[in-house]
């Protein structure tokens, strides 16, 4: 007996033994006929049928405007007063630095999370920088690239100040 | 008959009763034809979807398509469906219609079907075009703007033409709607009806080969 063979006789065994403990398993005694063939079919309309409402499942979500787990982007006010002119705050509740522009007062919230692999990005004061510790990427305060690997600027959020609660939603202005 | 019985002599009579043997395998011409109509039911099927969560005013079609992308689950995959299948089925139209020129399939007694593939080259383009003016972004505002100020050159019948296609000259809310029923009701009802008619000619003519 070649190598070959015996490596397909211990599958083939293996394979037997495992089809007919799922056989005998007391669940499947009860839901499919002990033929082999109807065995399969039932197998695999069981299996058709999980896939099928899985899909439906992930119809549903996308329908129903269900977050899906996903965390929303918010957090309090007050957070806001911390804001030195200039000076990046991490909000990790919401994955994002914010800032307040010296030049008009008006906020800016970047996505904490660098373009090219998605490692969070650190700000470094002394260099005023956003470093990405992973590739060493770096971003300047209006998240435009000042070095590689990443290609894109950091998305902006749009901010949304609400009964004392602020809330970052998708990315309407696009990366410059 | 039972209701498997008549679903199956549906499907039964949705093909024809026999095919060239030649045409049953894999050839190096692909089926281009039956690979255009595979996209478009894609299309179909990820467009309904899409639908469920696309917003089409100026300030929220943006808005809702980033929605779709980032947040909406699976949202990302089911665009990305769409875009893709889109652009695939563009160049298997393209490649079709090379196809069917180079085996001579469009003459006697199939020059009719060449008209009517012709149409559907020309919707299959109109309609990947509005799905790229959908997103509103720079971009489609630019080629929405382009291709309106293109339609208005036409002598005579230009302004009402663009109007017609395009909607009001002023961007507005009334414009992204015009092409929104274009891209999702019009263009392809009428790739339907011409695409029954196309594989009923198909069926009436003769299939031509190699498929």
């Amino acid at each position: 007996m070649s190598g070959t063979e015996a490596g397909r006789h211990w599958l083939k065994t293996r394979v037997e033994a495992f089809s007919a403990s799922l056989i005998h398993c007391s669940v499947f005694m009860k839901m499919v006929s002990l033929e082999k063939r109807s065995f399969l079919t039932t197998t695999v309309k069981w299996i058709l049928g999980a896939v099928g409402i899985s899909i439906a499942g992930g119809i549903g979500l996308f329908a129903s405007f269900h977050s899906g787990g996903k965390k929303t982007r918010e957090f309090p006010e007050e957070m806001l007063r911390k804001l030195v002119p200039d000076v990046p705050l991490h909000i990790p509740e919401a994955s994002a630095w914010i800032y307040r522009k010296s030049s008009d007062g008006s906020l800016v919230a970047l996505e904490d999370r660098c373009t090219h692999l998605g490692c969070r990005q650190k700000w470094n004061p002394e260099r005023n920088l956003f470093e990405c510790p992973c590739h060493g990427s770096e971003f300047d305060l209006s998240g435009d690239v000042k070095r590689g690997p990443a290609s894109r600027a950091l998305p902006k959020f749009h901010l949304i100040v609400e009964n004392g609660t602020v809330r970052l939603t998708g990315f309407p202005q696009k990366p410059s | 008959m039972s209701a498997k019985g008549s679903f199956s002599a549906l499907l039964l009579h949705v093909h024809p009763h026999s095919i060239p043997e030649e045409s049953s395998g894999l050839r190096f011409t692909w089926c281009l034809g039956g690979l255009a109509l595979w996209f478009f039911l894609i299309e179909t099927v990820t467009g309904l979807l899409l639908l469920l969560r696309y917003v089409p005013t100026l300030s929220a079609a943006y808005l809702s398509i980033q929605d779709i992308t980032h947040i909406a689950p699976y949202g990302f995959f089911i665009r990305n469906v769409h875009y893709w299948a889109g652009q695939a089925m563009v160049v298997v139209v393209v490649l079709h219609m090379i196809r069917v020129f180079i085996t001579h399939s469009f003459r006697s007694p199939r020059e009719f079907n060449w008209i009517i593939g012709m149409l559907l080259l020309v919707f299959t383009v109109l309609v990947d075009f509005t799905g790229y003016i959908l997103v509103w972004d720079d971009r489609s505002f630019w080629a929405w703007t382009i291709a309106r100020n293109l339609a208005e050159t036409i002598p005579i019948a230009g302004s009402i033409f663009a109007g017609l296609f395009f909607g009001p000259a002023e961007a507005g809310d009334f414009n992204l709607i015009r092409i929104y029923v274009w891209h999702v009701v019009l263009l392809p009802g009428l790739m339907a009806g011409l695409m029954a008619w196309h594989f009923w000619r198909v069926r009436k003519d003769g299939i031509s080969r190699p498929l």
